[in-house]
């Protein structure tokens, strides 16, 4: 993928290759293969410009032709009343206008007709022998206007023909009509966007193009849209490539906007900084918009692991005695909050315990991490749920997939990393489309007044001592302790009643330990 | 001629791998054996059959194999019998397959040993006593006490018509004609499905025999026949009256469960042996299930049954149920506590023996050394009030002895199994044994001098160190005597060289605050909080609740790079990206005129490079997932 190289400085270094489609519109240049989707894309850039109907890009010629084989061919064909602007090889400059020795074309021309009626009905005979020249066929297409209506002068673009813009750096899942959205509700002069999409595989390139009907708008756009979030990435704006042609070559600037589009974030980053020292030295007159080459560089989303779950509340137990039993485990974990349950697989040396609320966790793996347990310095991870572990097991026993590649997709929403810059934050706060971001826990954060009254001790140590029930304990008490603040008065009465009744039932249960415990019916 | 019926199957060695020591070349020949032997599943009733299956077959191809191979095909059947004896199918697909192998002796001692692994089963009985009638008809006595024998197991069984003919039958054959009335007048009082028969039968009989009654058989008959109507709903829904691997179904639980509620009450005031039968066969199918175990010893109980009936139906439930049913067995346990005044060295005995065998389930639980050392402590150095003091501290001071010694070798590697104590003792419960020495040393002894050497000696062993009745002991042993200085030294080491669960040290730390509140004096808090380090009692356990590796950090310059570690960063939540990597790119002057020809600032980075670097720990895959491959 190297849109750039092609599109914004089509003619360096890279005379062999003949793409007429490098000198159009960047709109046409994606869908060269494709002639009834140039036309009809040409057709909505027409209705922009509207002056420029009556052009006709012409291609497949013969490399001796000139003008005049041209205008000959025309005028047997019925069009005698054209001008042909013939594309020639060994300048910068166009050929029409620096005839000096024998040279070739560069295979096509634009031809203008008298009116847009002409010019539509030449275009029909698109495909037709061409008289006299046995084996070549018309090829024709509409022209588009930037690079036909003379585009010599600095900065001077025709602004009026071509007012797309570039956007790069796309989310995969950036649908056309969100570009559209994005775009439309600062500017109301937005006509079209378009996303480039790969045509084997139907894939977002990454890349797409908005079309303004006002110049200033688009330029506006250049500035204000850089790095704007849309899907939880980093937009990147830019001129297309008819703005673009006489930035000065700079072999630097080359490689680093190839090596943009790398996938590895690294080298990209790498990459990225060495075009910066380049272009920072050697652009300072150029025009603002060259900064905007730069590329934020934004972060993959993290894969949902069980570290990047923020609702993962399982607590992984490593480096744990054989000798440890459940039970025991329960009686080191449980005061920093209420457990769902406490697992020790056989014979693998580690234990589970699962929290109702992420910040128990959290306060568990912190105050616990290299706390010996039965003479042995336990190592807190996150772990993930009995339920996906055994999914991932069988997953495991079914093929011999490294265990990386293992990890199933959770249904829940990823979260996107987002650096926080200044432009960024200023655009979000602004920007009504994106919901307020949250950060992981802070949906857990509720907390009931019986939970803090009781002085960190889980609501269910009363049942400590119960021979059989320890284990169904925790599902009982769930009511009370993840009752949410309630609104009203009697709701709240009875959570802080509950919470008096809990924190005497707690008294009675340390008493109980204290005193059982001494006498070894502590874990029975 | 009775020696064969003093061998039993049971001296068949128990081997592990009965296809040991077998010749190769019978193996390679029988595929199917090895491989269903191999491929046992013992949770599967079908793979077992699958396997007598495969044995029945083999039998059959070679006639009479050698010995080794007689041997091995018995130990697999037996194998599987030692597990399930419930399974009567196999015990008589056994004895056909022993009768095949050995003859009619040894197959006679299958049975044999059958009744005795499942004395509850009418068929076994019947084809037991069946082939005793038929093969020793000479052996009169022997098979009476047989018949007597079962008339007690299965006599009362609802169903056991087959085995009261069988009875009749033989003494009839003796011409017994007053056994057979007493035979006859037993059965007309059991509820029996074909009663109305044995009533015609035993009119008849006393018809040609011209005998009399000593009462009115016609009332007794009316009684039996309520009976039987009344039980009929419950008898007639038994779809699986056999023991069988799986569940037993949900109709037939039910069905059992109101019958056994009908039994018992207490208005029916029915026979106590037919309630037993309808237990005993109740508990053939749901042979698993503990709470008729419970509702059968509760009944039992009630009913002052003869505490060996109740104890061997303990015990019976205990080796039959499986191992993580706790409630039956902790039962059995009070039980024998409370029967102790009786017979105390009877329930001496299978008090220890319980308590031993439990241990070998439950090697973790040290409620059971606590209640083993209370018993035996009750036991062996029992002290009454009419002693001589002298005495008396001799005997307690000769339990310390023995529990000091009983520690020492253990941790020594030299158990005496003399001491039935050591032979109980592992690594867990060890403490247990510490604790009731360090107890009665200073409770009972009153000797707080070596009470304290005892604490400051064993906190040392690696085995207690951890151990929460052991430091329980210690916090309430100083508290009793208001030492402060040892508490706080206590409450300080908490969570930093005494590792005890999160809960416990809650409840410690907790309590210490009530303690030193009420029992200090400015004073001493004064003194405590002046000194080098500055342990202040009121605040420190406070701090420390819930926290258990709390500790004031006295180093400053650590302190001062605390921010630079990753728990600070992290502020508690862990896993998050605690050096997120930053750009600030100001467009702050984008918009002003002055600086319209000056290129923008250049972006500023941060911490860029660790974006895919994200160090996390992640032991769950690391330690878990790759090594449960």
């Amino acid at each position: 993928m190297s849109y750039k190289q092609s599109s914004y400085y089509p003619s360096r270094g890279d005379l062999a290759k003949k793409d007429p489609s490098q000198y159009s519109d960047i709109i046409l240049s994606e869908n060269n293969n494709s002639n009834t989707n140039v036309s009809s894309l040409q057709g909505t850039s027409n209705v922009g410009s509207g002056t420029t109907g009556n052009q006709l890009y012409m291609g497949d010629l013969d490399p001796t032709w000139d003008k005049n084989t041209v205008r000959q061919i025309w005028a047997s064909l019925g069009e005698a009343n054209i001008n042909v602007r013939m594309m020639w090889n060994n300048s910068l400059n166009n050929g029409s206008r620096s005839p000096m020795g024998s040279k070739n074309n560069q295979g096509y021309c634009f031809v203008d007709f008298p009116s847009s009626t002409h010019a539509a009905n030449a275009l029909l005979k698109n495909g037709m022998l061409i008289p006299n020249f046995p084996n070549r066929k018309l090829k024709l297409n509409w022209a588009t206007s930037s690079y036909s209506s003379g585009n010599s002068t600095f900065n001077n673009v025709k602004s009026s023909n071509n007012c797309s813009v570039f956007v790069g750096d796309l989310a995969p899942n950036v649908t056309e009509s969100q570009l559209f959205e994005l775009f439309i509700n600062r500017y109301a002069s937005v006509a079209h966007a378009k996303v480039v999409h790969d045509q084997v595989t139907g894939i977002s390139k990454g890349y797409g193009f908005v079309k303004f009907a006002n110049s200033d708008e688009q330029q506006s756009a250049l500035l204000e849209m850089q790095g704007v979030f849309l899907n939880g990435r980093a937009i990147k704006v830019g001129p297309t490539s008819g703005q673009q042609q006489h930035v000065n070559s700079n072999n630097d600037y080359n490689r680093s906007s190839s090596s943009l589009n790398n996938e590895n974030l690294d080298s990209r980053f790498i990459s990225k900084s060495q075009s910066f020292i380049g272009s920072g030295s050697s652009n300072m007159g150029l025009k603002r918009n060259q900064t905007s080459q730069f590329i934020y560089p934004v972060q993959q989303q993290p894969s949902l692991n069980h570290f990047t779950d923020p609702n993962n509340t399982t607590v992984f137990i490593g480096g744990l005695s054989s000798l440890v039993t459940e039970d025991e485990l329960r009686a080191y974990f449980q005061p920093f909050g209420t457990i769902v349950y406490v697992k020790i697989p056989v014979g693998k040396g580690c234990g589970f315990v699962q929290y109702v609320d992420r910040l128990s966790a959290e306060t568990a793996i912190a105050r616990m991490q290299g706390f010996p347990i039965a003479n042995s310095r336990v190592r807190l991870s996150w772990g993930r749920s009995a339920k996906q572990t055994a999914l991932l097991q069988q997953a495991m026993l079914s093929s011999s997939l490294q265990v990386q590649q293992q990890q199933p997709t959770l249904q829940q929403p990823n979260y996107g990393y987002i650096p926080s810059s200044t432009c960024e934050n200023s655009v979000l706060s602004s920007h009504n489309n994106i919901t307020p971001l949250t950060l992981p826990g802070c949906q857990t954060l509720n907390y009931s007044n019986s939970y803090t009254n009781a002085s960190g001790l889980g609501m269910n140590d009363y049942y400590f001592y119960g021979y059989n029930n320890v284990t169904n304990i925790s599902a009982a008490n769930l009511l009370t302790d993840t009752n949410p603040m309630g609104p009203s008065d009697i709701n709240g009465q009875q959570v802080i009643m509950q919470g008096n009744e809990a924190l005497v039932n707690n008294t009675n249960a340390m008493l109980n330990r204290l005193e059982q415990g001494s006498n070894g019916f502590m874990f029975a | 001629m009775s020696d064969e019926t003093h061998f039993t199957i049971e001296e068949i060695e128990p081997r592990r791998d009965a296809l040991r020591g077998l010749d190769t070349l019978f193996l390679q020949d029988n595929e199917a054996l090895v491989q269903a032997y191999r491929d046992l599943d013992w949770s599967n009733i079908h793979s077992l059959t699958q396997m007598v299956d495969t044995i029945e077959q083999t039998v059959v191809k070679y006639g009479d194999p050698n010995d080794s191979i007689k041997l091995a095909l018995e130990t697999i059947l037996w194998q599987i019998l030692r597990k399930y004896p419930l399974l009567f199918g196999f015990w008589k697909r056994f004895t056909t397959i022993e009768y095949q192998l050995f003859g009619l002796k040894k197959s006679i001692a299958v049975l044999a040993t059958s009744v005795k692994w499942f004395p509850t089963s009418l068929e076994l009985w019947c084809d037991y006593l069946n082939v005793l009638c038929v093969n020793n008809p000479n052996e009169k006595d022997f098979i009476r006490k047989n018949f007597q024998i079962a008339k007690g197991l299965i006599g009362k069984q609802f169903l056991s018509h087959p085995f009261w003919d069988k009875f009749i039958e033989f003494e009839v054959g003796q011409e017994n004609w007053d056994d057979v009335q007493k035979i006859y007048e037993y059965i007309i009082e059991i509820p029996l499905h074909q009663y109305a028969r044995f009533f015609t039968a035993y009119k008849k009989f006393l018809n040609e025999k011209n005998l009399e009654t000593t009462r009115n058989i016609d009332i007794v008959l009316k009684r039996t026949q309520t009976i039987v109507n009344e039980i009929w709903q419950f008898e007639s829904k038994i779809k699986q009256p056999f023991f069988n691997l799986g569940e037993v179904l949900n109709g037939d639980l039910e069905n059992w469960s109101k019958y056994l509620k009908f039994v018992i009450d207490s208005s029916k005031s029915l026979d106590k042996e037919f309630i037993m039968s309808v237990f005993d066969r109740c508990l053939i199918p749901c042979l698993y299930h503990e709470k008729v175990w419970i509702m059968y010893i509760n009944w039992l109980t009630k009913e002052d049954v003869p505490d060996e009936v109740i104890v061997d139906t303990y015990q019976r439930a205990s080796t039959f149920l499986p191992l993580d049913f706790k409630t039956l067995r902790y039962d059995f346990l009070k039980f024998l506590k409370k029967k102790y005044k009786s017979n105390n060295i009877l329930f001496n005995k299978i008090f220890n023996e319980t308590v031993s065998r439990f241990l070998k389930i439950w090697p973790n639980d040290v409620s059971l050394m606590t209640e083993y050392i209370s018993m035996w402590k009750r036991h062996s150095f029992k002290n009454s009030l009419d002693q001589p003091p002298k005495e008396i501290l001799e005997k307690q001071t000769s339990f310390t002895k023995i529990l000091e010694a009983s520690i020492t070798n253990y941790m020594n590697n030299q158990i005496d199994t003399e001491v039935y104590l050591q032979t109980l003792i592992n690594d867990k419960n060890l403490s247990i044994v510490v604790v009731e020495l360090i107890k009665t040393t200073w409770l009972v002894l009153k000797n707080n001098m070596q009470t304290r050497k005892y604490f400051n000696f064993y906190q040392k062993n690696s085995l207690i160190k951890d151990s929460v009745p052991f430091w329980l002991t210690y916090y309430k042993f100083e508290k009793s005597n208001v030492n402060f200085t040892k508490l706080n030294k206590f409450i300080r080491q908490l969570g930093v060289e005494i590792y005890l669960p999160t809960t416990v040290m809650n409840d410690i730390l907790t309590d210490y605050r009530t303690f030193y509140l009420t029992h200090s004096n400015i004073v001493m808090y004064e003194s405590s909080t002046t000194d080098l380090n500055a342990f202040d009692p009121i605040l420190y356990p406070e701090m420390k609740i819930s926290n258990p590796k709390y500790d004031p950090i006295v180093d400053i310059k650590a302190n001062s790079e605390r921010y630079k570690s990753t728990e600070w960063k992290e502020a508690g939540h862990i896993g998050i990206m605690a050096e997120r990597p930053q750009i600030s790119n100001s467009i702050i002057e984008s918009n002003s005129g002055n600086l319209v020809q000056r290129p923008l600032n250049l972006p500023n980075f941060r911490n860029l490079e660790k974006i895919n670097q994200v160090k996390i720990n992640d032991l769950y895959t690391g330690e878990f997932l790759s090594k449960s491959k």
